[in-house]
């Protein structure tokens, strides 16, 4: 798994591809506690070349939406791929976090919100 | 945000990895298929946790497994004709209990055959003469508790967890009236979890929404599949994200309703079932590599 991290406006875009799974958990967390400690708490996680995701890379991110509220911001999920979505709506996220179906109405969803 | 080192149950010894298939009708043949693909990468598993439809599948891999197309046979087999016969009196105790024979009885099938064919399959084998431990999950129906079933006669416990309530009678087993473990874990990891499984390869599925059911009959069945299917994604939230256990799901696509009498599907059901699995494996390869890496 690689993560890129980018700057738009006042919203960071965290970029993943790969497997978002129990051996890529530690270093998904790492990222988002990096932006998180660093004051950056609107948060956009671009899953476009996310291929697979299991409980423990979830978990990782779920961990990241409640720092990033408890902060004062969020972390919203972008452009989903289908397998991807089944496990994400399986598992409750689409009811939890807002998603969006790319990177640019993410990042401008928090102007409106 | 990393756990204690102490309290990770994968460390220092080896990883415990649970099978648990869920309810489905006869989607749970889906499972056969899924099965033929973990045999053939030779994935360890030390325990089998199912419910109601996904029994049949459970004690297959706990007995050891072997020829999964051969079991899906059998089991397709073992379905023909069980849906077939209505019970008249079953139907006269459901609608009018006071009048004939109490709420002992109720459901709408007659249940003779059932009951013949799952001796037919399982005879008086018992849990403790599996390979590997099974727990089956079925639901008190005076009190609404789970019950885990890992003991005792085989054909008692899946009896007792595939009784879809109303459609089947419930089944006594150690004196309680015992229905479909749907009604309470559709899906049940957290039992796989209790038992100290650190990896589990869930296999669900979400029940097919009723047609044509203008019928009261048919309106009380979309209903109870509606609330099935809820508590399924909702228990799945919960225990695989509340827990350190990596949970792998399995989900079959199946683009069609199959209802219980369906019996023909149940070749292209181990297919979508194989299918389904083969995505999941370069995972599950990698995540296996790694546990024994770190345990070595």
């Amino acid at each position: 798994m690689n993560v890129t991290i980018s700057q738009q406006d006042a919203v960071t875009v965290v970029a993943i591809s790969g497997s978002v799974d129990s051996l890529s958990a530690d270093k998904l967390t790492e990222s988002f506690v990096g932006e998180l400690n660093a004051g950056r708490v609107k948060l956009v996680a671009d899953f476009a070349a996310v291929s697979y995701t299991s409980s423990a890379g979830l978990r990782s991110v779920l961990a990241a939406v409640k720092e990033s509220r408890r902060s004062g911001g969020d972390l919203r999920i972008a452009a989903v791929q289908p397998d991807v979505l089944r496990v994400l709506s399986l598992s409750g996220f689409t009811s939890i976090i807002k998603m969006y179906d790319g990177v640019a109405a993410a990042v401008s969803s928090y102007g409106q919100a | 945000m990393n756990l204690p080192k102490a309290s990770r149950r994968d460390s220092p010894g080896r990883h415990r990895l649970a099978l648990v298939i869920g309810s489905g009708g006869l989607k749970c043949a889906a499972a056969f298929g899924a099965m033929k693909v973990l045999q053939r990468e030779a994935i360890p598993i030390d325990m089998v946790v199912a419910c109601s439809g996904g029994a049949f599948c459970g004690f297959w891999a706990a007995d050891g497994g072997g020829d999964a197309d051969a079991a899906a046979s059998r089991f397709q087999q073992a379905s023909q004709g069980v849906f077939d016969r209505v019970s008249y009196r079953g139907v006269l105790a459901t609608v009018l209990p006071k009048f004939f024979g109490g709420r002992k009885n109720i459901g709408i099938l007659d249940d003779r055959r059932l009951n013949r064919n799952l001796h037919d399959f399982f005879g008086e084998r018992r849990f403790e003469d599996l390979k590997l431990p099974l727990h089956l999950v079925a639901t008190d129906f005076d009190t609404g508790e789970k019950q885990v079933l890992s003991s005792g006669r085989l054909f008692d416990a899946i009896r007792a967890s595939i009784a879809i309530p109303l459609v089947f009678p419930p089944w006594e087993v150690a004196g309680r009236r015992l229905v479909d473990g749907a009604a309470c874990d559709p899906l049940p990891i957290d039992i796989a979890v209790r038992e100290g499984a650190d990896i589990i390869i869930a296999i669900g599925f979400e029940e097919s929404l009723q047609t044509g059911g203008g019928s009261g009959m048919g309106l009380v069945m979309q209903l109870k599949t509606i609330v099935v299917n809820n508590l399924y994604r909702s228990q799945y939230a919960f225990y695989s994200l509340s827990h350190h256990a990596e949970v792998v799901p399995i989900i079959p696509e199946i683009g069609f309703s199959v209802g219980l009498g369906d019996t023909h599907r149940v070749p292209q059901l181990v297919d979508l079932g194989a299918q389904a699995t083969e995505r999941e494996v370069g995972y599950l390869r990698r995540l296996l590599a790694a546990r024994e890496t770190s345990a070595a």
